[in-house]
């Protein structure tokens, strides 16, 4: 199986950009250790030229191990055709341990790359490099994610075995079977749609309230925390009630299939507007602490908060359009069942 | 602005560095150029002037010491913002002019407007106040490679002052020109000078750092500042 295109595809492109990682973050200690700004000696103008690159080729590095992300989704589809049982990606998935961990870390892995993507953006704006000593040591936490999803990747690739019978999409996401999947497929509505939109009223209540400069620090770490708890609640959202009325059936709750071309790449719009509006709000999130922190500093440090606040307030607005973007996307199968039908299908 | 223009502390400069062919054109050079003032590099080639010049100029970046440009450390700022400070205040002529043939007066003048955003018709309203300066309105037109050697000379100063630069840099203006072409040059800098502008020009010829109009020499040799 390691010799199949999409595998071989992957690893190598795995390989490519943890190499290029490696490199990144062998020059990020450099960087970290020998910093100081206000010297004009050789090593510091020489630490500054290399700052330019590496924070060049990591853009690159981390925008393309985010695009991995989308990447393996599809490699997992188009692998669903060789693997007995499995009907969609969540069959290659499950077909052994490591793919839902595999998944799941590429896209924790994938908004900690975009935070990290827009830090080293605001730095960029700035004259006098104000968080390089910060980024680069993001940088060097974020290394060990990469490392272990490549070699998670490595034993999911070598795992895989195509005489093996795997499970469909069908009885991974069933109330009836045990697992997280199963657990959200069985979410009562009554329950899941509350919860939801509960933190949503959350996320808008803690934006537009006015608060002290002491609350609003502590306001922009709660909506980090608030904008995790709104991904994770919409996709059991997703998987519990969206997929019911987007296959118009009780049992089928695959949050995968309707991504496919018989769903016109329904799904794929559903996630794009989820994925852009979590990264997008934890980036006004953090931006916020950023600002409120440069606050404190005078000269550059107020330059800093400046640029922070006017990020801040891009990335609330992206974040606003594209959460309102997926809650009417999310909903709008259910609304036209229901003007179909006038009845609902869920029973919960 | 208070203090001087142009301020350079013990900038050295070393090109290929690390290299066997590393060569230190400039080292621990520090001088200070105060506003309106005219003055002049002299130094045989090779001395290290066009380096200065070019570092002034925000053309490269030192290999240790410190920049100052209208009160701003551009040695330490990143490139971008190094372009940004360089197009705003600083305007440069070069050696062998360096405008380009196939394209008409008006173009090369304009030029240096197009990363700024400014649009075609304001363009061409300085272009034009210009070309009137320089009496050059009746060339707007013509190829570069149609222009005598002063007219180009006359080109490159105004291509230099579309930005309306504080500071002007030429390097070696008038190693290509004749003595009438020559004070021609030294006319129009007079102006300049008188009107506000900061001018700093490398020469190696005496007809310019002799001139009664400049008002401070540095001598550089083999890299250091000798005497000022």
């Amino acid at each position: 199986m390691i010799l199949h295109p999409w595998i071989l595809g992957l690893i190598v492109g795995h390989s490519a950009l943890l190499l290029i990682f490696s490199l990144g973050v062998i020059n990020a200690w450099q960087i970290f250790r020998g910093w100081d700004y206000n010297s004009s000696e050789e090593k510091q103008f020489l630490l500054e030229k290399k700052t330019y690159l590496i924070s060049t080729v990591m853009n690159f590095t981390l925008f393309t191990q985010i695009l991995m992300l989308f990447l393996f989704e599809m490699a997992a589809d188009e692998l669903a055709n060789i693997l007995p049982g499995a009907m969609c990606a969540v069959g290659t998935l499950s077909s052994n341990s490591y793919g839902f961990p595999l998944l799941n870390l590429k896209i924790i892995s994938g908004f900690v790359c975009f935070l990290w993507l827009m830090f080293n953006f605001l730095d960029n704006q700035m004259e006098t490099y104000p968080l390089v000593q910060k980024k680069y040591l993001v940088l060097m936490l974020i290394y060990p994610l990469a490392v272990t999803e490549t070699i998670l990747l490595f034993m999911f690739a070598s795992d895989l075995d195509p005489s093996v019978i795997t499970s469909c999409c069908g009885s991974v996401y069933n109330e009836g079977t045990e697992g997280l999947g199963a657990s959200m497929a069985g979410a009562s509505a009554g329950f899941i749609l509350p919860l939801f939109f509960s933190i949503v009223t959350l996320l808008l209540l803690n934006r537009f309230v006015p608060r002290n400069a002491a609350m609003r620090q502590l306001g922009n770490i709660f909506e980090v925390l608030l904008w995790i708890a709104f991904f994770i609640t919409a996709i059991a959202v997703i998987i519990s009630f969206v997929s019911t009325y987007v296959y118009e059936m009780l049992s089928h709750k695959c949050p995968f299939c309707f991504m496919g071309a018989e769903y016109h790449h329904y799904g794929v719009l559903l996630y794009l507007f989820l994925f852009i509006a979590t990264a997008a709000g934890m980036t006004g999130g953090l931006m916020g602490r950023v600002k409120g922190k440069g606050l404190r500093v005078k000269g550059e440090g107020e330059a800093l908060a400046e640029k922070a606040g006017l990020f801040q307030k891009k990335m609330n607005a992206v974040s606003l359009w594209t959460m309102l973007a997926f809650v009417v996307t999310g909903f709008l199968p259910f609304v036209i069942y229901y003007m179909k039908t006038g009845a609902l299908i869920s029973h919960q | 602005m208070a203090g001087p223009v142009v301020e350079t502390i013990n900038v050295t400069k070393t090109y290929n560095h690390g290299k066997p062919n590393h060569v230190t054109a400039l080292r621990d050079a520090s001088l200070q150029i105060d506003e309106a003032s005219l003055t002049v590099l002299k130094g045989p080639s090779g001395s290290g002037k066009t380096t200065l010049l070019s570092l002034i100029g925000c053309q490269t970046k030192p290999t240790r010491g410190k920049v100052t440009i209208m009160g701003k450390t551009v040695s330490k700022l990143p490139e971008k913002f190094m372009n940004l400070h360089k197009r705003k205040h600083i305007g440069f002529i070069f050696q062998h002019f360096q405008l380009i043939g196939g394209m008409s007066v008006l173009d090369n003048i304009v030029l240096p407007l197009i990363p700024e955003g400014i649009s075609p018709k304001e363009r061409n309203r300085r272009a034009d106040r210009l070309l009137e300066q320089f009496d050059l309105t009746h060339r707007r037109q013509f190829k570069i490679s149609n222009l005598s050697g002063g007219e180009q000379q006359r080109v490159a100063i105004a291509r230099a002052l579309i930005n309306n630069a504080d500071i002007l840099l030429a390097d070696e203006p008038s190693a290509h020109l004749d003595s009438g072409l020559t004070s021609d040059l030294l006319d129009y800098v007079r102006h300049l000078k008188q009107s506000g502008h900061t001018i700093l020009i490398t020469s190696h010829d005496p007809a310019v750092y002799q001139n009664p109009i400049v008002d401070r020499i540095f001598e550089i040799k083999d890299g250091r500042i000798a005497s000022s």
